[in-house]
């Protein structure tokens, strides 16, 4: 019944018959190509800013090694080629999975990297989740009445919160709960008894029972996220709560917490989850500061580690796999919008 | 539409036409407790920033070792002593002006390059929008610290190494929200209106788009500034910003470590300063940002 | 009458803000029988839309203060109700229809959510038997599948479809009254026509009251039995449509109904509401005659000649970020306007009229076809020639510069190429304002400080700078009051007369393009489908959307003859 005025012409234009095949892929094809993009430009930007950082002919080769032995080093490992030889040399491996070997250990430098990565994964999970859990519930009833004096007392305080740097936060939460009250250990990480979840015989998952480790390092990583999540949600959710689309359930009869949890609230999120991603992203970087002070052996760790020892084969590793990490949970995020936002699921049609 | 019921609260701090005449009407109906908070806290930090030697009561490198670990308080130390006897408030005094000093330079450098590169990516669709937007995406997906790294291990610590690396690396976030309002501000019809009459590009950019972002930039940049004295501070914990022995936040942190149980006051006095001057910052940004949200409101009947 | 449904007594009501208290309802009384249609009709800022949501107590009762007066419905005082009574009375005894079908249905929630909730609340029944009432209710609002639109999300609907499910969700309760408050502003006239007519039917079948807030006479005369007519917070006449409309007795509503181009002899003077509102001093009504007035004709030599353009816009991109399939906003499209003569572009939103518009100036470039204007293709014309096209936007508020002085805004164009002092500037500003009938002592001032009107008279002013020939006037009236319409419909006139201009005028409003244009194209799904003198294609329509269009004007004369 409609009328047809409504409907906007469309039309296809006859274009290549491969790309209209092509049609359902482009999103993923296209996701590839900047994977791929970001990837090269990466690995570039960094390979000779390394090279411009150090000699890693020295760095093998230890302090007091002679002229000689620095020659030797150089002709075995191609470094006596010039420098963009050796980049198209590096890239090369690269392409057939051949990260190199990490110049402190010898060990395969990706193969290092990852075996630090669950650490580092664990304590974002962790973080994030108890982050999500406070925020949301907290950033509804603040942004539900704003202009009420608890709410705004305890924007405040939240507000404060924001200005506090992590470490900060880190060093005196070890202050309170390791050293005065000496309820939590300030260091170290441990998996806890790892106990194997047997799917066949030949396949079983190793699942990390909780320990006392893991509390203090992700919740000083929380505390420092949750603020400004906190603030996102509420000031979504006000903003919501001004929409025509609460007038009109409040029209229709709806009681204040179906306004608040049913109408404002999903709404609300949908801002929260950009800023989630974006907070996921960050602490795929590592947590660098974090994972230092409580000597959590994360990728966080790892990158100061290499990087002052000038462990090139490592440091290129990290920049990939972080790269490779960003990427994955922002293109993540984009498609979480899609179940989130119904507007954003039918575009495409 | 048409006759709205003009509620003009104007608040005119940011420099408009209206704004020229100062009177202290105009304050008293700007200013809530925020703002006034804001404002105060921000004029201390800035009169330690720039008179701090005159209020220093002890050299801030000068220990006096009879006098370790003395509490806050006691025998002339406002802040107390740390391990080497050395003055706290002095010490952080000094801090002060180095952070602000480090953040003041590097947040320029952020701002010139970032919305330089913002508002040439957002004039039209082409080439020059496509680079930058993917050496943003590039850059945010490298963490800085590598870089950071690098740059310390060649030209050393100090000042201008962390001032540059951070003023080079940091302004993704004034590119991003510059790109997005020149964008929109590029699509108004008073700049289209413009066009069709041939004024030129620069013209627009300069009379319509950059006042249309000035506002932004205020509040970014005081936001921005927050960010970039935790940075600092982090860096400088972590041994690789001020060099050390120098009297930054970052450094007392870092030698509070060892004192905790004896002497927590060596944690408490930078932990003090960096919150108050972060949460200074972002109370400016909070303020900048309202006043310029009830510049021109007017209420519809 | 019959026993009032809605009885509102010497209602007072002030909004409470940091710079004082604004009075927007001086001591309003009102009563709606039952099964009665009535209509509120004002302008913006009269105080209509504020009484439609105070009735069911919907503004903020913390930033208003109410002084005297009592609101009772269905013989409850609504004041002295606590949010439960109230939670009771809303959606279930009286339910509201808002404007924006775009935004009053929540976008994450599918209709069926939505209309179910307000059953669920207000009825002691099952969910599968509110499912099958909905759908019974969507079918009554004359959708053809009500399955596929309750299983829908608002965006996968279109205005009119949604504007079908808030009719269906206001009647879902069997409610005694109705509220609705510019139930179809933002639609196009002929699904306007549809919602109304729509709306009364059901209104007369269930025998429910309907509360209309309008700022459209005509809408008023094609559906309300009782007219309020409301101006500045005030009910300055009240009584039945006929009377009202056919015997205005106040001074305001006759103003009203003269601005009105409906029945107006073509590109008369049109009366106006002169209102002193910006100096906050008297307010006044002046009770303008309509003025005849000779206008010259002086059509000369074709000076725009539109040969079959088309404007594509890209749909979807492939991987390397180039276009594969476009749409296709203006067809082949063929029109001229000579010299001195008004053409008018007619149609509906999405019919490709401000896209063709765009190309003229050269905001929008040609996938084919050619503009040429003085008989030499438009690209080709050096900048001063170009510049004797201008244009004019439809939204004042967004098409000038907040931050600039008047001065400024007028004598922008002037500054290219060329850097005259200060003083001259601000002298043409002043000759400029004196043309489009501003206070040359304006022009210090910013544009948030005008009202609509004004803004607009600003825009003309800055388009007439530099000396154009052809002036595109895109919806130059659509976003204004119709007695501030009548004034830049004068304005305009005027200014074509004095100056010989040529106007290229965008509009979806038939009254007042058969007003002011002495040639009509129709656009209808990116083609011109009719096209001729306006007089012959407004009367004797040939088209099948034509007639259509016609039919769903809403008009007084109509109206009456029904």
């Amino acid at each position: 019944m409609s009328s047809t005025a409504e409907t906007a012409p469309s039309e296809n234009q006859p274009g290549g018959t491969l790309e209209s095949l092509m049609g359902p892929m482009v999103p993923v094809m296209h996701q590839l190509t900047r994977l791929v993009v970001l990837l090269f430009m990466v690995t570039t930007l960094l390979f000779f800013m390394l090279r411009l950082a150090g000699d890693p002919a020295l760095v093998l080769a230890g302090n007091d090694a002679t002229p000689e032995q620095l020659e030797a080093i150089r002709a075995q490992y191609g470094l006596d080629k010039p420098l963009f030889i050796q980049y198209l040399n590096y890239m090369g491996n690269l392409l057939q999975g051949d990260f190199g070997k990490s110049l402190a250990s010898g060990e395969p430098a990706m193969g290092k990297v990852l075996t630090m990565l669950p650490a580092t994964l664990l304590i974002a999970g962790l973080a994030m989740a108890f982050s999500i859990i406070v925020a949301i519930p907290l950033g509804a009833w603040l942004g539900f009445k704003p202009e009420r004096a608890d709410r705004r007392g305890v924007s405040g305080i939240i507000f404060v919160f924001q200005g506090v740097p992590g470490f900060v936060t880190a060093l005196i939460f070890i202050q309170i709960f390791a050293v005065n009250l000496r309820w939590l250990p300030s260091l170290g990480m441990e998996w806890g008894t790892i106990m194997e979840w047997a799917i066949t015989e030949s396949l079983s998952i190793p699942i990390p029972v909780p320990s006392k480790t893991w509390i203090l390092p992700a919740a000083s990583l929380a505390w420092f996220l949750m603020p400004s999540l906190t603030r996102v949600v509420a000031a979504n959710t006000a903003e919501a709560m001004r929409e025509d689309y609460i007038r009109t359930a409040r029209a229709g009869g709806a009681p204040a917490s179906a306004l608040l949890w049913r109408h404002a609230l999903p709404n609300a999120l949908l801002g929260a989850a950009a800023l989630i991603g974006t907070q996921f992203a960050f602490l795929m970087g590592g947590a660098v500061i974090t994972e230092t002070i409580f000597a959590w052996p994360g990728i966080g760790w790892l990158l100061i580690e290499s990087t002052q020892t000038l462990d090139f084969p490592v440091v290129q590793s990290l920049a990939l796999c972080i790269a490779t990490l960003v990427f994955t949970v922002n293109a993540l995020t984009d498609l979480s919008f899609q179940f989130l936002d119904p507007r954003l699921r039918t575009k495409g049609n | 539409m048409s006759d709205e019921v003009k509620v003009s609260r104007t608040g005119g701090l940011l420099g408009t036409e209206e704004g020229k005449s100062f009177s202290w009407e105009k304050v008293r109906q700007v200013a809530n407790p925020e703002i006034v908070i804001a404002f105060t806290l921000f004029t201390v930090l800035m009169i330690l920033a720039i008179f701090g030697q005159f209020l220093q009561t002890h050299d801030p490198m000068q220990g006096d070792l009879l006098k370790r670990f003395t509490p806050p308080g006691q025998e002339g130390y406002f802040f107390g002593s740390d391990h080497l006897g050395r003055d706290l408030w002095s010490r952080m005094v000094d801090g002060l002006q180095w952070s602000m000093a480090c953040a003041l330079t590097a947040n320029v450098i952020n701002l010139i390059i970032g919305s330089t590169l913002g508002l040439l990516a957002a004039e039209k669709p082409g080439a020059l929008r496509i680079i930058v937007n993917q050496f943003v995406y590039t850059l945010q997906s490298l963490p800085g610290l590598i870089i950071l790294i690098c740059v310390v291990v060649v030209v050393g610590q100090g000042f201008w190494t962390l001032v540059l690396t951070l003023g080079f690396l940091s302004w993704v976030v004034y590119m991003r929200v510059i790109y997005a309002e020149a964008s929109s501000l590029f699509q108004r019809e008073y700049v289209q209106a413009a066009r069709l009459a041939g004024v030129s590009r620069w013209s627009i950019m300069f009379s319509h788009v950059l006042p249309g972002v000035r506002a932004s930039l205020f509040v970014i940049f005081a936001f921005h500034f927050a960010g970039l004295l935790i940075a600092e501070s982090a860096l400088s914990f972590l041994g690789l910003g001020a060099p050390l022995g120098v009297p930054t936040w970052g450094n007392m942190l870092a030698e509070s470590r060892q004192y905790m149980i004896r002497a927590p006051w060596m944690l408490i006095v930078p932990a003090g300063a960096i919150v108050t001057a972060v949460v200074t910052m972002n109370l400016v940004g909070d303020g900048i940002a309202s006043l310029s949200r009830k510049k021109g409101r007017s209420i519809d009947v | 009458m019959v026993k009032p449904v809605v009885r509102i007594d010497d209602l007072r009501l002030e909004f409470l803000s940091q710079a004082g208290a604004f009075e927007a309802l001086k001591g309003i009384s009102l009563e709606i029988g039952e099964g009665e249609i009535v209509g509120v009709v004002g302008e913006s800022g009269s105080g209509k839309s504020v009484t439609a949501m105070n009735l069911l107590q919907l503004l903020p009762r913390t930033k208003i203060n109410v002084p005297t007066g009592t609101i009772s419905v269905l013989d409850h005082d609504v004041r002295a109700m606590e949010e439960k009574q109230l939670q009771h009375i809303r959606g279930g005894e009286v339910s509201m229809i808002f404007q924006e079908p775009m935004t009053a249905l929540n976008p994450v929630l599918r209709v069926k959510d939505q209309i179910d909730d307000v059953i669920l609340r207000h009825k002691d029944v099952t969910p599968e038997e509110a499912e099958e009432m909905s759908l019974k209710l969507l079918a009554d609002t004359k959708i053809t599948d009500p399955r596929r639109v309750y299983e829908s999300f608002p965006h996968e609907l279109s205005g009119g479809m949604r504007q079908r499910v808030m009719i269906a969700m206001a009647f879902s309760c069997s409610p005694k009254l109705i509220v609705a408050d510019e139930p179809t502003t933002a639609l196009d006239v002929t699904v306007q026509a549809q919602i109304l007519s729509l709306l009364k039917e059901r209104a007369q079948k269930t025998g429910t009251s309907v509360l209309l807030i309008t700022h459209d006479l005509a809408v008023v005369a094609q559906l309300c039995d009782r007219v309020y007519v409301m101006y500045k917070g005030e009910f300055v006449e009240e009584g039945t449509t006929k009377d009202v409309i056919g015997n205005p007795q106040h001074v305001y509503t006759r103003a009203l109904l003269n601005s009105l181009p409906e029945g107006k002899p073509p590109k008369s003077r049109l009366a106006t509401v002169a209102a002193a509102m910006l100096e906050g001093g008297s307010e006044n009504v002046i009770d303008e005659p309509i003025e005849q007035v000779t206008r010259v004709a002086r059509t000369g030599d074709t000076i725009l000649q539109i040969q079959n353009a088309v404007v594509r816009y890209p749909k979807e991109y492939n991987l390397f970020g180039r276009p594969i399939t476009f749409h296709t906003a203006v067809d082949h499209v063929t029109v001229e306007i000579k010299e001195g003569e008004t053409l008018a572009l007619v149609g509906e939103s999405g019919c490709g009229k401000t896209s063709l518009a765009n190309a003229v100036v050269g905001l929008n470039t040609l996938a084919d076809g050619a503009i040429l204007y003085r008989g030499k293709n438009i690209l080709d014309h050096d900048p001063d020639t170009k510049r004797e096209i201008q244009i004019v936007f439809q939204d004042p508020q967004s098409s000038l510069d907040p931050r600039w002085p008047v001065w400024k805004i007028m004598t922008e164009p002037l500054t290219v190429g060329q850097s005259p002092s200060k003083a001259e500037l601000r002298d043409k500003a002043a000759s400029l304002c004196e043309m489009v009938g501003l206070e040359p002592s304006q022009i210090d001032r910013l544009p948030h400080e005008f009202s609509g009107g004004q803004r607009q008279r600003i825009a003309v002013g800055r388009a007439l700078s530099v000396r154009p020939k052809l002036l595109v006037l895109d919806e130059p009236t659509s976003a204004l009051d119709v007695s501030v319409q009548a004034q830049i419909l004068n304005l305009l006139l005027d200014l074509q007369d004095q100056h010989g201009l040529t106007y290229l005028f965008i509009s979806h409003d038939v009254a007042v393009v058969r007003h002011i244009a002495d040639k009509v194209a129709v656009m209808y799904q990116s083609k011109v489908v009719e096209s001729g003198e306006s007089e012959q294609v407004l009367t004797a329509p040939t088209h099948d959307y034509t007639r259509t269009l016609m039919n769903a004007v809403p008009s007084l004369k109509r109206a009456f003859a029904a």
